[in-house]
């Protein structure tokens, strides 16, 4: 039998949604988001005295940081509660039961935690883009759609980091190498995260976070104080760069292979 | 079908064993009755054999294949009824819907005949249940996936009398000899009449092993009066009406009842006949 069936997947995902005890938390969380961009383009109703399109400009650019820096943070948090249904024995029983491969329980959870949270402000942006255009128009005032200011947002951060790799595949190693650090920095940020919530069953987000400040406060201070770190880093800032890049790719591949090692292995008590 | 092969499996490393190299399997066609004393292992026994605990040696395989692995084919072939659940507060007709997909030879026949069975509508809401009407709805829905390995544990716990009768009634007529039930229970009085095979564990150790046919051939109960011999008596438990006690069956073609609680307690004191260990 197939490992990952794209029939039993869907059918897991149903599953999980309709019986998610969070389904009434993330309509919440949706209605929020959608009434905080409808609350940021309500200044249009009775604007200031400045001109209608650079007030539509700064309110757009407003919304659309709004809705990344909330993207953002709730990648961070519901990460750590990607696994919120193994919480109680009666919920793991169930889950591990489900004939179900390991791939697809663990692929329904990231769908229906992540994918679909990411993509409620987005959604709650629109819809809210949407109801500002026809209430200015029911006000006789034109306006268009500002969709493409989270686009454009989006598109200026990825030609900054895109810069990163243009110009270490030209030669500049050590902008190859920061590009790299950037994208294995985010990736182990989530992936603790996940891992945090496989390994602490309550308050996974809280513990997670504390531990991680705690080490690298150690790791910090243990590398500050002791003055042959600091002498060789010195002397050998390019061997470092590479050593960092190299340490934090290993360290993602890790933790990439620790988070299904640790699902698989998931006990009942 | 299902092979336990010398595991050992401990809650921890720092405490004691729950079982050490310990084996036991179990063959399609029959209705096990788990028994044991309470701590003795049976509920983790069942996770074990369901994949939900891993036994840190040996094996628990079922058609060959590693249970712990948890792999589909397995899972759609293995269904837990556990002592203690909650059910999602949706119909059973929501429940059905988004579960029975997972169980390639789902019945709705048969989960329609159990409902009936038990006097539950099949248009119940499962989040407004009592716990006995829990346990019916999702015995039901246990029953109608027709997996080939239906485990229960403490099936009977909460159910009123008429429905144990029910109970025994649907799980004797709605089991097929491709399929193996394997019942942990202390209710054992609620399932004796259903059981055809029993299996007494105490941790390691598997006090009997034997099916109830063998058990009828080798012993038998009987009612004895205060001032009857009890010389030829495996085991005597007083009561108010006399003795009830278990004997070697001198007539193996004569069988007859078996009181589990009787051979239990015998079990438990060593002293059952060596025909039977």
């Amino acid at each position: 039998m197939k490992q990952f069936s794209f029939q039993r997947f869907a059918q897991l995902l149903r599953l999980d949604i309709r019986l998610n005890r969070y389904l009434p938390a993330m309509l919440g969380i949706f209605l929020g988001y959608f009434f905080g961009f409808v609350g940021i383009y309500w200044k249009l109703v009775n604007p200031p005295d400045i001109s209608l399109e650079v007030l539509e400009d700064v309110l757009a650019f407003s919304a659309s940081r709004y809705c990344l820096v909330l993207t953002v943070l709730y990648v961070l948090v519901a990460s750590s509660m990607m696994f919120t249904n193994l919480s109680t024995k009666d919920s793991r029983l169930k889950f591990f039961m489900l004939p179900a491969s390991n791939l697809e329980k663990m692929a329904s959870r990231f769908v229906v935690v992540l994918l679909f949270g990411v993509a409620w402000p987005l959604v709650a942006y629109f819809l809210a883009d949407l109801l500002r255009v026809g209430v200015l128009a029911v006000l006789g005032v034109s306006s268009g759609f500002s969709f493409s200011a989270v686009g454009e947002m989006c598109r200026q951060g990825w030609q900054v980091f895109a810069t990163y790799f243009s110009d270490g595949f030209q030669g500049n190693l050590s902008s190859l190498y920061s590009g790299l650090d950037i994208v294995f920095g985010l990736l182990i940020v989530w992936l603790c995260q996940v891992a945090g919530g496989l390994i602490f069953r309550r308050r996974a987000f809280v513990f997670t976070n504390v531990l991680l400040f705690f080490i690298l406060f150690t790791l910090s201070w243990v590398a500050s104080s002791v003055d042959f770190v600091t002498v060789w880093l010195n002397c050998h800032a390019d061997a470092f760069e590479l050593f960092a890049t190299v340490f934090l790719g290993l360290l993602t591949l890790f933790l990439l292979s620790l988070i299904p090692w640790l699902f698989c292995h998931k006990q009942v008590q | 079908m299902l092979q336990i092969e010398n595991i050992s499996f401990s809650y921890g490393k720092r405490r004691a064993e729950v079982f050490h190299d310990f084996s036991l399997s179990f063959e399609p066609g029959h209705i096990y009755g788990l028994l044991g004393k309470n701590g003795t292992g049976k509920s983790t026994l069942l996770y074990l054999i369901c994949g939900l605990l891993r036994p840190t040696s040996g094996s628990v395989t079922f058609d060959g294949k590693d249970v712990k692995l948890r792999l589909p084919e397995v899972l759609q072939d293995i269904f837990l009824v556990p002592e203690e659940f909650e059910l999602p507060n949706v119909t059973m007709e929501t429940y059905v819907k988004l579960n029975a997909p997972f169980y390639p030879r789902f019945d709705a026949a048969i989960l329609q005949r159990c409902l009936e069975a038990f006097e539950l509508p099949a248009t119940l809401n499962l989040g407004s249940l009592s716990m006995g009407q829990k346990k019916k709805a999702f015995m039901s829905f246990a029953l109608a996936t027709r997996t080939r390995l239906l485990i229960m544990d403490e099936p009977t716990n909460g159910l009123d009398i008429p429905s144990k009768s029910i109970f025994r009634k649907i799980v004797a007529q709605h089991i097929s000899d491709e399929q193996a039930v394997i019942i942990s229970t202390h209710q054992v009085r609620d399932v004796e009449m259903l059981l055809d095979h029993v299996v007494m564990i105490e941790g390691s150790l598997v006090l009997l092993n034997r099916s109830m046919s063998e058990i009828s051939a080798a012993v038998r109960c009987e009612q004895r009066s205060m001032s009857e011999s009890l010389e030829d008596a495996l085991y005597v438990q007083p009561s108010l009406a006399g003795n009830a006690v278990l004997v070697p069956n001198t007539n193996p073609d004569d069988e007859t009842p078996v009181n589990l609680e009787l051979l239990f307690c015998c079990a438990e004191s060593g002293s059952l006949p060596e025909s039977l260990k």
